[in-house]
């Protein structure tokens, strides 16, 4: 029965060319100013495919003999290590361009990191602590490789960490989408022929509710394909992300049309409705550099959006979150507790007039 | 002729104070009843209640026999309200608005795509069903504010001023299908500020004030309430007696 409703309602939304500008190209337009605005500032976190490193043994060092094997690992691994006879471990980083230097001593090594040159200074002790913590097999005879890199080796850049979150934070914006056909509904009080008809609260809800979502997140969908293509952003699992996408508006819509319930007012819906999507993304890394938030843990913890925010980019960077569920179990309680509400509320104010 | 609606004793009140007062009209099968009232008189909150927008505080609405409210579901297929508002969506194309008011009463299918081309048919408007309501002028959105209403067939047609701000074309217009739907079998309840509307319309008129019917019956029978000689008197004249000429919406 609500079928031609909701087919109805998502015209009505569909053709509003407002709708277009906030949920695709707003996006895209955003995203691409902070790709370019920040793309210095998370280079840090570029992985790196080779570098070089300097290296001295000193007289009385005991593992001279396994130095050979240290650097053929380093090579497999693209860690050149060159040996400087003289001159200091910082001048010889610096002036060389080095990845870090190693001083292998009597007692294990002393290692000078690039300031930099963070990653390959992380990789690189990482590379020896392995060796040296007997993760890495090393002796004359057989040498058994098994270095896996630190995970922020292949971390996030600029372009697909502000290419994701950009489009979670205007996802999160949904309710504009039905701005129009609210106030439509309410100034022609459309609503009451809805009333007068046989429609229940739950089938005038899920009418506002399903369309609703299909266009928001066929606008954000949009907007992931065209930064995808246009600017190069990476999604890396497209299934999960979409899906992460796709709960994420329908929580934010179902929250925000409870929000509309309960006020009765699209101006008052807007402006609640904006102020917590943009405090939970101010708190879940929206305006911060790859969430290096100064917020603890249990405090970024509140924010949905914090949730979904590194779910998506840590599948883009490593192909697997553990946020993925947390982010899921989130959303699906905002959307059960805020339809329940809302179908509470609708039930009440029809019965009430 | 048989009883299709039956108000008995429907009250409502705003902050105490009456605006529906034990309100009990009963409107024939057939009939076009014509309501008139001035400004709050509370005809607008009366049919708000027979349509179910409004909860009643007392007193209930009989429709064909049975409690309206307790069997919504069965009984609101064959009621149709055209309301004073353009209750229809600017950004929809004609028969679009008419499709999704008729699909509310369960018509689907080809029969819905019927019902589309009847419904815009008879309010003249087949031609311009591809363009958005939005485009239409007064007197077409008024015309297309029926058609959303008549598409499932309803045997009672409730019209709340229909004709409000359009020219004397499209009022006869809208007058004329008014009666056509009466003359096939539907029933009409009918309200106006216009008296000469109600008059060349109403099979039998009520004229509210405060709440309360203060009077009833044909356009004759209430001239006859004033003066003998029924030539020398309008309705209006009838309506200005009775309510009073003092402004109400100061």
């Amino acid at each position: 029965m609500i079928r031609y409703l909701i087919k109805n309602n998502f015209k009505i939304m569909f053709r509003n060319s407002v709708n277009i500008l906030m949920f695709v190209l707003c996006p895209i337009i955003v995203s691409a100013v902070l790709i370019s605005a920040f793309s210095t500032l998370l280079e840090s976190y570029k992985p790196v495919s080779s570098f070089e490193v300097g290296y001295r043994v000193e007289d009385d060092c005991e593992f001279e003999g396994y130095i050979d094997s240290i650097k053929e690992i380093g090579k497999e691994n693209g860690i050149s290590f060159i040996e400087y006879k003289s001159g200091t471990p910082k001048s010889l980083v610096d002036d060389y361009g080095l990845g870090g230097f190693v001083e292998f001593d009597q007692n294990g090594y002393t290692l000078y990191e690039s300031e930099d040159k963070n990653v390959e200074g992380a990789t690189l002790e990482y590379m020896l602590s392995a060796i040296f913590n007997g993760s890495i097999a090393v002796n004359e005879n057989d040498i058994s490789i098994n270095v896996e890199f630190p995970e922020h080796a292949a971390a996030v850049n600029s372009t697909d960490y502000y290419g994701i979150i950009y489009i979670v934070y205007f996802g999160g914006c949904a309710i504009v989408c039905a701005a129009g056909l609210f106030s439509q509904e309410k100034k022609n009080r459309i609503y009451e022929r809805l009333k007068v008809s046989n429609l229940s609260s739950v089938q005038i809800y899920l009418s506002r509710l399903i369309p609703l979502v299909l266009v928001v997140f066929m606008g954000i969908g949009a907007a992931s394909i065209i930064s995808a293509f246009v600017l190069g952003v990476h999604w890396g699992n497209i299934a999960l992300s979409a899906l992460l996408l796709l709960l994420m508006v329908l929580a934010a819509t179902a929250f925000e049309i409870m929000i509309y319930y309960i006020s009765n007012s699209m101006l008052a819906t807007v402006i609640i409705s904006f102020g917590l999507v943009w405090i939970m993304g101010f708190i879940g890394g929206s305006f911060e550099t790859y969430m290096l938030s100064g917020f603890s843990d249990s405090v970024k913890n509140c924010s949905p959006i914090y949730h979904v925010n590194r779910a998506l980019v840590e599948l883009s960077s490593m192909g697997k979150s553990d946020y993925v569920l947390s982010a899921i179990i989130y959303l699906t309680v905002i959307t059960i507790i805020s339809s329940l509400v809302s179908v509470v509320v609708g039930s009440i104010r029809r019965l009430d007039r | 002729m048989e009883t299709i609606l039956k108000t008995i004793d429907l009250t409502k009140k705003y902050d105490n104070k009456a605006v529906v007062d034990n309100l009990n009209i009963e409107i024939k099968e057939g009939e076009i009843f014509g309501l008139l009232g001035p400004n709050g008189a509370g005809k607008s909150t009366t049919m708000n209640m027979i349509c179910n927008i409004v909860k009643p505080d007392y007193g209930s609405v009989e429709f064909m026999g049975k409690d309206f409210r307790k069997n919504k579901k069965e009984l609101s297929k064959d009621l149709g309200y055209i309301p004073q508002n353009l209750a229809i969506h600017g950004s929809l194309k004609a028969w679009e608005n008419v499709e999704l008011f008729t699909s509310l009463y369960g018509i689907k299918g080809e029969k819905l795509k019927e019902r589309i081309d009847e419904a815009l048919l008879y309010v003249g408007l087949s031609d311009r069903r591809n363009d958005y309501a939005r485009k239409f002028s007064g007197g077409m959105k008024r015309r297309l504010n029926i058609a959303c209403a008549i598409g499932h067939h309803p045997r009672l047609l409730i019209f709340d001023e229909p004709t409000v701000g359009i020219d004397p074309q499209s009022r006869n217009f809208i007058l004329e299908k008014i009666k056509e739907s009466n003359k096939n079998g539907a029933t009409v309840i009918y309200t106006s500020h216009y008296m000469e509307e109600v008059e060349a319309i109403c099979t039998r008129i009520a004229i509210m004030d405060n709440g309360k019917i203060i009077a009833s019956g044909t356009s004759d029978e209430l001239k006859k309430l004033v003066v003998d000689d029924i030539s020398k008197i309008t309705l209006e004249e009838v309506f200005l007696e009775l309510t009073g000429k003092k402004l109400r919406d100061l």
